[in-house]
């Protein structure tokens, strides 16, 4: 079967079958993104490997308990392989000192080309589409707005790291948040 | 208690995770009841979805594909290879043609009895240890009971830590089977009340499970531990209702 013709939803059900080349199929569009979100969270090469075949080893063993009526594939993914890197980071930040996450600058040429340079072109473009959206917002957003997505840090957490008061960084969140879903569902209606 | 009006304002934090348990909890609580803001907060985890392409991109290892596919994939069966015949007779072949020889006798009858002692030094041996480890079974193994929460309250779980402390296995009965895109949680939670996890987990149709903890130090150091719902693939921190909970009395 080529599974390059089916859609997300349809390969999960292949994946919850138990076919592993539908899983291959899942890892050749999704496995850069995961691995490239643990290495930016953990820094460590080893780490987001270990992190990455952890993910798409729990969408094998959890593919039937996958829902598409409340999440997207590529959501659903994301979420378990960021707090899979958060778990870790956090683990670590017990023993090593806390080193500052950022978001990626736009870059264009990033993502390199691969055997299918349509869905490519589609992935890079939605790529800075995300990061365009981004660098949109005011540094004093984007800075809580990392600590919370890359850190896995509270409200609370942000205000005392920030030094800033509780109601200004829940505000600043919620306004980036906002900000970034009007941007991105508009360009998505486009 | 639910948050009587729709909580829209807390909905972006909930869908990042970054609310702290009580509101999360409260949220939840709401979300349980309010299509409307089920489908407000799928939108906020679409764009929190999103925000993993802001990363830089990078190509990870070749050899990471086919570890992963050959992790999942069931073992093969392997038939233990049969060894071929040897054209050489055995140690013991060797032995009895030698007693057939004049003046290897006695030798040979020697060498039997220090094998026929070697062979009743080592069941003895076994049956000591044998012995050993009735006598250590005797001794139960530390336990943690956890109860269940008003969420669950029919729900029971036991933590089964080993002697030293260093590894603990938890069996869980009774906890209800949770939709898709939720699984529990195993919160290890230190005296000043950080918490570390230590499984993510579902239970089974008869709400029973067991399994292994992780845990990044040894069980005596922490001081209670809960089980609360999180979304799928498990929460840097609790978010969720609480469900199971008990004091470690074990240090």
């Amino acid at each position: 079967m080529d599974f390059r013709s089916l859609d997300d939803t349809v390969l999960m059900a292949q994946i919850a079958r138990g076919d592993a080349s539908a899983l291959g199929e899942l890892y050749d569009r999704y496995g850069r993104l995961v691995y490239s979100l643990a290495l930016h969270i953990v820094g460590d090469h080893a780490a987001a490997e270990e992190i990455t075949q952890d993910v798409f080893t729990r969408v094998w063993q959890n593919a039937s308990r996958y829902d598409a009526q409340r999440a997207q594939v590529n959501t659903w993914i994301s979420r378990i392989a960021r707090n899979r890197s958060i778990d870790v980071l956090r683990r670590r930040q017990a023993r090593v000192h806390h080193t500052s996450i950022e978001w990626g600058e736009v870059a264009p040429d990033a993502m390199v080309a691969d055997d299918n340079p349509e869905e490519e072109t589609l992935a890079r473009l939605r790529q800075q589409r995300v990061q365009q959206a981004i660098q949109t917002l005011p540094e004093a957003q984007r800075q809580p707005l990392a600590l919370a997505y890359f850190e896995g840090l509270s409200h609370r957490e942000i205000a005392e790291r920030l030094d800033q008061p509780l109601g200004t960084v829940k505000t600043r969140i919620r306004l980036a948040l906002q900000r970034l879903r009007a941007i991105l569902s508009e360009e998505n209606s486009v | 208690m639910p948050i009587p009006t729709h909580p829209t304002d807390l909905l972006p934090a909930y869908a990042l995770g970054a609310l702290d348990s009580e509101e999360a909890a409260q949220v939840e609580a709401h979300l349980a009841v309010c299509e409307a803001c089920r489908t407000e907060l799928r939108a906020y985890e679409s764009v929190v979805g999103d925000l993993a392409l802001a990363v830089p991109q990078v190509e990870p290892p070749p050899a990471l594909k086919q570890r992963i596919l050959t992790g999942v994939a069931p073992a093969p069966r392997i038939e233990p290879a049969r060894a071929p015949a040897s054209p050489r007779s055995s140690w013991l072949q060797r032995l009895l043609v030698g007693l057939r020889t004049p003046g290897y006798a006695l030798a040979g009858a020697g060498a039997i009895l220090i094998l026929l002692l070697l062979a009743s030094n080592l069941v003895l041996l076994s049956r000591i240890q044998t012995l050993k480890r009735q006598l250590a079974m005797t001794q139960p193994l530390p336990t943690v009971v956890l109860h269940g929460s008003e969420i669950a309250p029919q729900a029971r779980a036991v933590l089964v830590l080993s002697e030293d402390g260093e590894h603990g296995a938890l069996i869980v009965d009774d906890l209800p089977p949770l939709d898709p895109e939720h699984a529990y949680q195993l919160w290890l939670i230190k005296p000043d009340g950080q918490r570390d996890s230590g499984a993510v987990f579902n239970v089974d149709e008869n709400g029973y499970v067991t399994l292994m903890v992780k845990n990044p130090m040894p069980f005596k150091e922490y001081a209670a531990f809960g089980v609360t719902i999180e979304p799928m693939g498990g929460s840097p921190q609790p978010t969720g209702p609480n469900v199971l909970k008990g004091q470690n009395l074990t240090g």
